[in-house]
């Protein structure tokens, strides 16, 4: 016992061991070792009490000492040889951040000042031979430039929003490039202060967390996680700087951005999709990154070993691979590809073997001067690095050729993942994903193996390089030394524009895109042809254009499914189905971009008849989902229209109003569905169920709500009860329920109590809230899913007379393949557990319950497009697939 | 060199000049002994001993050296002070006997 303890005791030893500085550990770390572990036997001998003092002490001790070590050889901190700019250029440099910030905080200056500022900036850098400051003008100029161009550029829907953002992340990069050009000088100006200068440097991430933060106490959150990471930054600032490698310094410094990258996405409730903004945010905590990289190769190409330069290049191309990873798994849609997308796909393969070829060519010039444990260990390293190309061009290829087989001009959906595929994804990713994470490691490693290397300019071919570097110094004026060579500079903006322009296709334009493919949104469930067995329809739509048919499928009565050919529109977001014309048969009403669409039932045949509200600029809203009942007690099915999600008005060259959506009533009669001219609620609602909540006798609506446009786009607008007052008259029941977006929401009485609760899907945790028996709501403490969640359905699965739960989820990361639905089973108490069984569905489906093959049960359908898949229940709760 | 620039020393550092005033010791040597000195009130954890250990050779206060052990074939490292780190001990002692002794004729004169 106690030898196992001693044993574990020591392996933990060693791992607080290798936080010390390497010098240290190298020097001391045996002894140390060994000196604890004749501590820890005494200790032992003489009982448990002595045992818990010695590592008390230790443990105590461990962090002060670790960080005094790193401090003391602080000292040593080796810094550039020489600065890109002087005194002035600095000053020069400078200049605009201290514009931003003035402009940020104090009283805006007219454009025409600054366009004569810039203008100035401008003949100046001209006059220097455009020198190194004129960067930061750069930036400048793109970020207040991007608010001068035509509002007719601009635009107000999301595509035409790419401009500003490219705009934007265009002028991120070269802002942030110029900033830590000035950074590097006040490094190289005052060494014992360099540390602290990049405490400034992170205003960038911090004016980002305050873009994205859309609440008060996110924001607190947020920047909390960014003053941690900025101690943390300092902190490795501090250790790796005395391992003499600068760059790795600047790259501390960039931590936090990546930090506050996870900070947004895990504390910023409501994102429209985190895991596009996580991409975006990390590409641009990236960013200067590879400037630096730039700048530093600019700065000290040959001067250090040579094998810098060897590990410099692999390292990048281990970023290069495994940002084409992410691309890949986050950003191409899992169930098609646009011809955009396939037309990148060069350039995306090319980016990845040029990865490759860069990890392989600096692995390969290494290895020759490597001992043969050095050689082994890059083998092992080399090879988890190629699985990263590996896996990442798998899937994309299977992708490629469904497109190809498939022959369609725009958009293919992809019918099906092998499930071997997914499985060999996921363990190639993880070891890939180990191999990046070892790789800073594997590189210190390598670097001490390699400390002998010679620093031959001869041998490396750089003698004539250093020659031309002395004599550009000689060419440095008082404003510093023109490295900014028309040449130099063309590359440089090359370089920014390419960098740029990838990080938009990636974070931006490839989301839009992915965002355009056609989906199921909503599929309706009801006897269409009058043969008993429950039909669907399925409202497609696509997230820009309205160009995916909405279908009909009619059911044989066993649960297959067929295409009824009938033509009931396109690009429909929501659908119900109900009599509105009081003829005994089911018609359908479709919600699109342009208002409710009803579909008369004649026969069989659906002929559409009029639009039932209009997309006129004052109803805001441009999506519609409906639910039906007889809201006005006259026996004739009603429907609660709800809308989302708002809509941008030009009024004026510069100006948009944003109209807020509002949900609306439409009240059946002979005929046909009026609108009664309510207009309830102004907060984007995206799901609304209908039941007497209040126990009055009429029906009200639990509304769930999405964003709004409210406050400059509002992602976190709580829930609403409207209640009815019996004539189909609604009013604001006062209560705001939640904080999340939401996309579904199922009323039942599930805890037994006699009164309808609500199961509420949302982007986050999904909320059970607990009816009062008036109408009044309160959360349950039920924990459910925390996906994001489409679908919710309550029903008795099991036959058990209590309401359990369906609900329908979209996964992420290496499992955007799919959605998935849960089944989570009442104890009759309204305490649910989940299921076991996983119903996996397409990306682009939606999810629907209800009895297919008329044996009483509820069955799960899914539906994408045109084609559903049916989960039959065996009544012993489990769900097994048909094969339609 | 002016060994006063280098006072006063930590409590650590002052323990393990007396550790190693009358003998070179052995890391774990040094632990025991300073816990021996204080009465068990100083313990000091590795870290603490090998960063102060470190500080002391790096300015050449000590030496660190190979002693033999056991019928010597084994090797262990121990380390001893060098001329410099006497007379910064020698420093150190008499700056807190200077202090000492003024604390006594001050708490003397307070009581009186």
């Amino acid at each position: 016992m106690i030898e196992t303890i001693l044993f574990i005791t020591i392996r933990l030893y060693k791992l607080l061991l290798s936080l010390y500085p390497a010098e240290f550990r190298k020097t001391f770390g045996e002894e140390m070792t060994e000196v604890f572990y004749e501590s820890l036997q005494t200790a032992a001998d003489a009982g448990w009490g002595d045992l818990r003092t010695v590592l008390g002490n230790e443990l105590r001790d461990w962090p002060v000492s670790c960080l005094r070590q790193h401090l003391w050889e602080r000292n040593r901190l080796l810094l550039p040889e020489s600065s890109f700019l002087s005194g002035w250029g600095a000053v020069a440099a400078a200049l605009p951040f201290l514009l931003y910030f003035f402009m940020s905080f104090g009283p805006s200056i007219s454009r025409e000042v600054l366009l004569i500022v810039f203008g100035v900036a401008m003949v100046a850098a001209w006059w220097q031979r455009w020198p190194g400051w004129f960067v930061s003008w750069l930036g400048f100029l793109i970020l207040f430039g991007q608010n001068w161009l035509p509002y007719s550029l601009l635009g107000a829907g999301p595509a035409l929003n790419s401009l500003p953002r490219l705009l934007n992340m265009l002028s991120t990069v070269v802002f942030q490039t110029g900033w830590l050009a000035v950074m590097y000088w006040v490094v190289h100006r005052w060494p014992r202060y360099g540390v602290l200068v990049f405490l400034p440097s992170l205003w960038m991430p911090w004016a980002f967390s305050m873009e994205f933060a859309s609440e008060a106490m996110t924001a607190v959150v947020s920047n909390a996680v960014f003053i941690v990471s900025a101690l943390i930054a300092v902190t490795i600032s501090v250790q790796r700087t005395s391992s003499g490698d600068v760059w790795l310094l600047y790259a501390g410094a960039l931590l936090p951005g990546g930090l506050l990258t996870l900070g947004s996405v895990l504390f910023t409730p409501g994102m429209v999709n985190a895991w596009v903004d996580f991409g975006s945010h990390l590409m641009q905590a990236l960013a200067p990154f590879a400037g630096i990289l730039l700048l530093q190769s600019l700065n000290a190409w040959g001067r250090e070993h040579i094998a810098q330069r060897f590990t410099h290049r692999m390292t990048a191309g281990a970023l290069l691979m495994f940002m084409a990873r992410l691309t890949m798994v986050h950003l191409y849609g899992p169930s098609g590809l646009t011809a955009f997308q396939l037309s990148l796909t060069p350039v995306l393969t090319a980016a990845g073997l040029l990865g490759v070829l860069l990890v392989f060519s600096g692995g390969w010039r290494l290895r020759t001067h490597l001992e043969p444990a050095g050689k082994r260990h890059l083998t092992v390293m080399s090879v988890m690095l190629i699985l990263l190309p590996l896996l990442y061009y798998a899937p994309f290829l299977t992708n490629i050729v469904n497109t190809l087989i498939y022959d369609q001009p725009n958009f293919i959906r992809l019918r099906t993942v092998p499930p071997a595929l997914q499985t060999v994804d996921s363990v190639v990713f993880a070891i890939g994903l180990v191999g990046l994470l070892l790789l800073p490691l594997t590189i210190g490693w390598l670097r001490r193996q390699t400390a002998a290397f010679p620093t031959s300019t001869e041998q490396a071919g750089l003698k004539a390089w250093r020659q031309r570097r002395r004599e550009r110094r000689e060419t440095r004026n008082r404003f510093g030394t023109a490295w900014l060579s028309p040449k130099r500079l063309a590359l440089l903006l090359a370089f920014t524009i390419l960098l740029a322009g990838g990080i938009f296709f990636v974070a931006v334009f490839l989301p839009l895109q992915l965002k355009a493919e056609p989906y199921t949104q909503q599929i309706a469930l009801g006897d269409l042809d009058s043969d008993g067995h429950l039909d669907a329809v399925l409202a497609n739509t696509m997230r820009l254009l309205p160009h995916a048919e909405n279908r009909i499928l009619y059911n044989d009565g066993s649960g297959h499914f067929s295409d009824g050919n009938q033509d009931i529109g396109e690009g429909g977001t929501g659908v119900v189905l109900l009599d509105s014309d009081a003829d005994g048969d089911l018609d359908v009403v479709v919600g699109g971009m342009i208002g409710g669409i009803e579909f008369r039932n004649e026969n069989g045949r659906f002929t559409p008849d009029d639009i039932i509200t209009s997309h006129a600029p004052e109803s805001g809203a441009s999506q519609f989902y409906f639910h039906t009942g007889d809201l006005n007690g006259d026996g004739i099915p009603d429907v609660f229209m709800a809308g989302c999600c708002g809509t941008g008005i030009s009024r004026a060259p510069e100006e948009m109003e944003w109209v807020a959506p509002v949900n609306r009533v439409l009240l059946g009669s002979d005929a046909g569905l009026v609108d009664s001219g309510q207009a309830l609620g102004v907060r984007g609602s995206q799901a609304v169920a209908l039941g007497d909540v209040d126990g009055d006798g009429d029906l009200d609506a639990f509304v769930g709500n999405t964003q709004s446009n409210r406050e400059n786009m509002r992602n976190d607008e709580p829930n609403e009860v409207w209640l009815n007052d019996g004539d189909g008259n609604f009013s604001d029941s006062g209560q705001l329920l939640g904080d999340q977006r939401t996309y579904a929401v199922a009323l039942g009485d599930v805890d037994g109590d006699g009164d309808l609760d609500a199961l509420v899907g949302n982007e986050g945790a999904d909320e059970l809230w607990l009816n009062d028996g008036e109408g009044r709501f309160t959360l349950s403490d039920q924990p459910w899913s925390k996906r994001q969640t489409l679908f919710v359905f309550l029903v008795d699965l099991d036959g058990d007379g209590d309401l359990d739960a369906v609900t329908g989820h979209q996964l992420t990361g290496s499992f955007a393949w799919w959605r998935q639905g849960l089944i989570w089973w009442n104890d009759g108490s309204g305490r649910f557990t989940r299921g076991e069984q996983r119903i996996r569905f397409l990306p682009n489906a939606a999810l629907a319950v209800g009895d297919v093959n008329g044996d009483g049960r509820p069955d799960i359908i899914s539906g994408a497009l045109d084609e559903v898949t049916v989960w039959l229940n065996e009544g012993d709760g489990r769900f097994s697939a048909v094969d339609q | 060199m002016d060994v006063k620039t280098n006072l006063p020393l930590s409590e650590a550092t002052f323990f393990i000049f007396l550790s190693l005033a009358p003998r070179p010791r052995h890391g774990y040597a040094i632990i025991k002994e300073v816990a021996a000195l204080s009465d068990d009130r100083v313990q000091l954890s590795t870290g603490t001993l090998y960063g102060a250990l470190k500080r002391m050779l790096d300015q050449g206060w000590i030496e660190r050296f190979d002693e033999r052990i056991g019928n010597g074939r084994e090797e262990r490292k121990a380390y001893r002070l060098t001329d410099l780190g006497r007379r910064i001990l020698d420093a150190e002692t008499t700056r807190l006997q200077n202090l000492v002794h003024l604390a006594r004729e001050q708490t003397a004169g307070s009581k009186s």
